[in-house]
């Protein structure tokens, strides 16, 4: 290649003999010359043909002696430069400590920065001078150095804050690297190639430091010191929060003193103390393997109660321990990250918590327990044990384990992975589907009971708790788009008549499997009728047995099962009805002329069939349901319009059918919620939302909000529209998606704004 | 007169065209990132120009593209930059490059044109959504200065619509 044979001409005439550079300033040769003088013979067209290079690399591609990307150009103040680890700043014993407390302080803050607020860590943590020095020198010598300017502020207390800090600091490097969350975009861990303790393994020697000198500092019996005690309980709790992946513990006692520390930290604004100038820089971007372009140093605001949050979103996590079923624990995964997204460590900390080394569930269930647990709290013991235990269902139910840990880590992501992670689990699910559907059959058709018989043939309990999955992954994916604001009004049609149609798919399975459940408590009970018409002694007794049998291992998971069966309906009734009314609010958008489900965008180069098409790919090889045609969409719509003639009385129907789906949607959210609050022992339904009451009972309350939004956008439409057409409503009024106060995100409204005023949408 | 031209044959634009990027972009490039684009597919980057200027030589807009095999199954256009100098904005100009560039892209058999912009990039969302770009997903913290992005989609073909796993590959041969 060109590219490699002019290469080959930028040779140094000055290299030692192995080819080395020798360190020695002396023996270097300057090459500006011969580099540019050999530059000059590089042909521009030949540069980046590699087919290695791509934008990627492109993108994160640094370039000498450009400011923006070359961090050797950052400009350090004298102070900065001069700067040195040898000496205790500070003219007198106050000074120094105010500034120890101040340098101490800045960590901590730049600690939320960093983690809570997404900064990086050379920006925060690492651009504190004693921070990269320590951690150089320790490093070389792998064990903890020490500073020695003969002050014991310095020599001792600061280093072991910092150590503290830098402990802390490897353990979130631990959850990062267990691949949960994203490096960059969750979190930045670019630590400028220092080693953060990883030759120390010992939690222990770094809280027993922490502790001799909060012991030094009590010892000081000053009342300036107080703020520097609080400070290093504050990182001693830091520090133990490793404790909750190294050995599972859920034991919140440390979290618990985190936010007593960090409240306390919060109002002490008044003992706010300046580190010493120049000990903090961006000089560790200039000093150091620096593989990103220079960037500024943040300014850390007033921010303990960042670590509030952190301690309480693992708080929330760390619930998971407590969950009495394998429901709870799903139910808690769902809403934990549903409203909010919780803090990074967090996140990350869930599915490590959640699903140990050993890949044990919460220590305590195997996989394969984990799946049968859910799979008999969805369609009870009695229908689907005979399945789970045959020998031809084992690789099913791996893959089925395999997919649901899939879910439980998905539930963990960012709110914009959240979204791809359900993409990439649709395939996931209807091929599991497709599998167990095929194996089930070949049981049920071997079995030579009635059991899984119905009135619409052979019942496959497993297959149907997977389409409900996969369903539930669809509905899921499609209204997160609402949230994330990926559909433009126009597409809202589409979407929320695929959500109507999902939710219509789900109800018929969750009806059957409910149908099932049914026959089995009433199969129960017909017994107990039988018992009292048998005249045979020896048959009644038998008969007794076998009913008391079922009353005492069936009947309460039956009856459990059904509670559970009808808050999935009773859910589902919700998205149902919502959809539908936002549906029809569109027809009667659509009959006025504000608003198309074509796209108003030139259309040179694509098609509204295309763009839907292009909407809908991530079902387009779903085998059930179906994917609806173009046809079918336009279909729909064309049916739901209002046309003449009588429009004003046709209108009046489509308002009363919104009124009613919201009335329905109303009453089965206020029922899921009086059974949240009164817990699945006491109520119609099992909700399984123990542990995340609040959240759930959040998450009902914005559908609440959305319903009534839904009812009055009826009231404000036909005010704004009146109910006949006219040729020039279509001028007047736009329509865009807006998220009413407290409503729900996957349900915007289209509200109807004034089009001279709005042209844009969002 | 806003005259447009692609890049081929021009290199010598290189410096106009970094300097008018590097004006507006969030994202710092590299002058690495430029060659890629440039040198690999210069037919891709068109230039705009006004002839009335002083410095009617001089590029007051550019869009620059590249087309590749995606997952080794479809064509996909993508656009990488569009710039132009702010005194000359609210003419069309950004509109007139985007659409040349996709006409060559699509004559060159480009089953999707991808791009992605700052979620809070009122001014380029409109530009793209208006030329049938769809939003495809959201990322999340996606640029240096802290912003999400959307992924746009503008599908020139059935191929667009099929997840890349269900297609053929390139020489007729399905995996599958």
């Amino acid at each position: 290649m060109d590219l490699e044979k002019e290469f080959g001409n930028l040779h140094l005439s000055g290299s030692t003999k192995d080819g080395l550079i020798d360190e020695k300033l002396s023996d270097l040769v300057d090459i500006t010359e011969l580099f540019f003088d050999l530059g000059k013979d590089l042909s521009p067209q030949t540069i980046i043909q590699d087919p290695g290079f791509n934008s990627f690399e492109g993108t994160h591609s640094l370039e000498v002696n450009n400011p923006k990307l070359d961090s050797s150009l950052i400009s350090l103040t004298s102070e900065e430069e001069r700067f040195s680890c040898d000496v205790a700043c500070g003219a007198t014993d106050v000074e120094r400590l105010m500034y120890v407390t101040g340098i101490v302080d800045w960590l901590a803050r730049f600690l939320v920065c960093w983690l809570n607020e997404y900064q990086t860590l050379p920006t925060t943590v690492l651009s504190c001078r004693y921070v990269e020095f320590l951690l150089t020198v320790s490093s070389e010598r792998e064990e903890l150095s020490y500073l020695r300017t003969g002050d014991r502020l310095y020599d001792q207390v600061l280093c072991d804050a910092i150590y503290g800090i830098c402990y802390f600091a490897k353990f979130v490097q631990k959850l990062l690297k267990a691949g949960v969350v994203f490096e960059e975009e969750d979190l930045n861990f670019n630590h400028m190639g220092l080693d953060f303790l990883s030759y120390v393994e010992d939690q222990e020697l770094i809280l027993t430091r922490l502790h001799r000198s909060i012991d030094y500092i009590e010892s000081l019996q000053s009342p300036e010191t107080g703020f520097l005690q609080h400070l290093l309980k504050l990182i001693c709790c830091l520090v133990s929060l490793e404790n909750h992946l190294k050995v599972y513990s859920a034991d919140t006692t440390e979290l618990d003193n985190l936010i007593e520390e960090a409240i306390y930290l919060e109002q002490q604004r008044s003992s706010e103390c300046d580190p010493p100038p120049g000990c903090f820089s961006m000089g560790i971007q200039k000093r150091l393997s620096n593989q990103f372009p220079p960037k500024h140093l943040v300014v850390p605001t007033w921010n303990y109660k960042g670590f509030v949050i952190m301690a309480q979103d693992i708080k929330a996590v760390l619930m998971v321990d407590k969950a009495a079923s394998m429901l709870e624990a799903a139910q808690l995964a769902s809403f934990f990250n549903k409203l909010t997204q919780r803090h990074v460590v967090a996140r990350a900390l869930f599915p490590l918590f959640f699903i140990r080394d050993d890949e044990r569930v919460l220590g305590r269930y195997s996989g394969f327990d984990c799946i049968n647990l859910h799979l008999t709290e969805f369609c009870a013991t009695t229908t689907a044990s005979t399945t789970i235990l045959s020998p031809e269902m084992t690789p099913v139910l791996q893959e089925a384990m395999n997919i649901m840990f899939e879910w439980y880590q998905n539930m963990a992501q960012n709110t914009s992975r959240y979204r791809q992670g359900y993409n990439r689990q649709l395939l996931l699910w209807d091929a599991l589907h497709a599998q167990m559907e095929s194996c089930e059959y070949e049981i049920a058709s071997q079995a030579t009971g009635e059991e899984s018989i119905t009135k619409t043939g052979i019942f496959m309990p497993c297959s149907s708790w997977v389409f409900f999955m996969k369903v539930t992954a669809m509905i899921e994916y499609v209204l997160k788009g609402f949230d994330l604001e990926v559909y433009k009004p126009f597409e809202a049609f589409a979407m929320f008549w695929y959500s109507y149609y999902l939710s219509y798919q789900q109800e018929s399975c969750l009806e059957k499997v409910h149908e099932v459940i049914e026959s089995k408590i009433n199969s129960i009970h017909s017994l107990g009728k039988k018992i009292k018409k048998q005249k045979n002694a020896q048959k009644k007794t038998e008969l007794k047995a076998q009913y008391r049998h079922l009353m005492d291992n069936n009947m309460e998971s039956l009856r459990t099962n059904k509670r559970y069966l009808s808050y999935l309906l009773m859910h589902g009734s919700i998205i149902k009805s919502l959809s539908l009314c936002e549906v029809l609010q569109f027809s009667i958008l659509k009959s006025f002329g504000v608003i198309d489900n074509k796209t108003s965008a030139s259309k040179i180069f694509s098609n509204d069939r295309l763009l839907l098409e292009l909407r809908l790919k991530p079902f387009s090889s779903i085998g059930v349901p179906e994917l609806l045609t173009y046809e079918a969409f336009e279909s729909a719509l064309n049916d739901l319009l209002i046309t003449e003639p009588m429009i004003s009385s046709k209108l009046e129907k489509t308002l009363d059918r919104i009124s009613k789906e919201v009335s329905n949607a109303l009453t089965a959210i206020d029922t899921i919620k009086k059974c949240i609050n009164a817990g699945d022992n006491n109520g119609l339904l099992v909700t399984g939302t123990r542990l995340v009451k609040e959240q759930a009972l959040k998450y009902y309350d914005q559908l609440h909000a959305s319903a009534k939004a839904i009812e009055l956008n009826n009231a404000v439409i036909t005010a704004k529209l009146g109910r006949s057409k006219s040729s020039s409503i279509s001028d007047k009024f736009t329509v865009r998606l807006s998220i009413p106060n407290d409503a729900s995100r996957f349900f915007p409204l289209l509200e109807l704004t004034n089009s001279t005023k709005n042209k844009r949408v969002r | 007169m806003i005259i447009y031209q692609p890049l081929i044959n021009n290199l010598s634009h290189f410096q106009s065209l970094k300097r008018l990027i590097d004006a507006d972009l969030s994202e710092p490039y590299s002058v690495y990132v430029y060659r890629y684009f440039l040198n690999r597919w210069p037919e891709l980057t068109f230039l705009a120009f006004d002839s009335e200027s002083e410095t009617s030589d001089e590029p007051i807009g550019c869009v620059i593209c590249k087309s590749e095999l995606h997952r080794g199954r479809r064509m996909r256009g993508y656009i990488g930059m569009l710039a132009v100098q702010s005194d000359y904005r609210g003419r069309g100009i950004a509109k007139s490059l985007v659409k040349k560039a996709i006409e060559k892209m699509h004559q060159d058999g480009c089953d999707e044109i991808m791009l992605e912009t700052e979620v809070e990039n009122v001014a380029a969302l409109n530009l793209y959504e208006n030329m049938g770009f769809i939003r495809m997903k959201r990322m999340f913290r996606y640029y240096l200065n802290e912003g999400d992005a959307f992924k746009l989609i503008l599908p020139l073909t059935q191929r667009s619509c099929v997840r890349t796993t269900f297609l053929d590959d390139v020489n007729g041969i399905d995996i599958l």
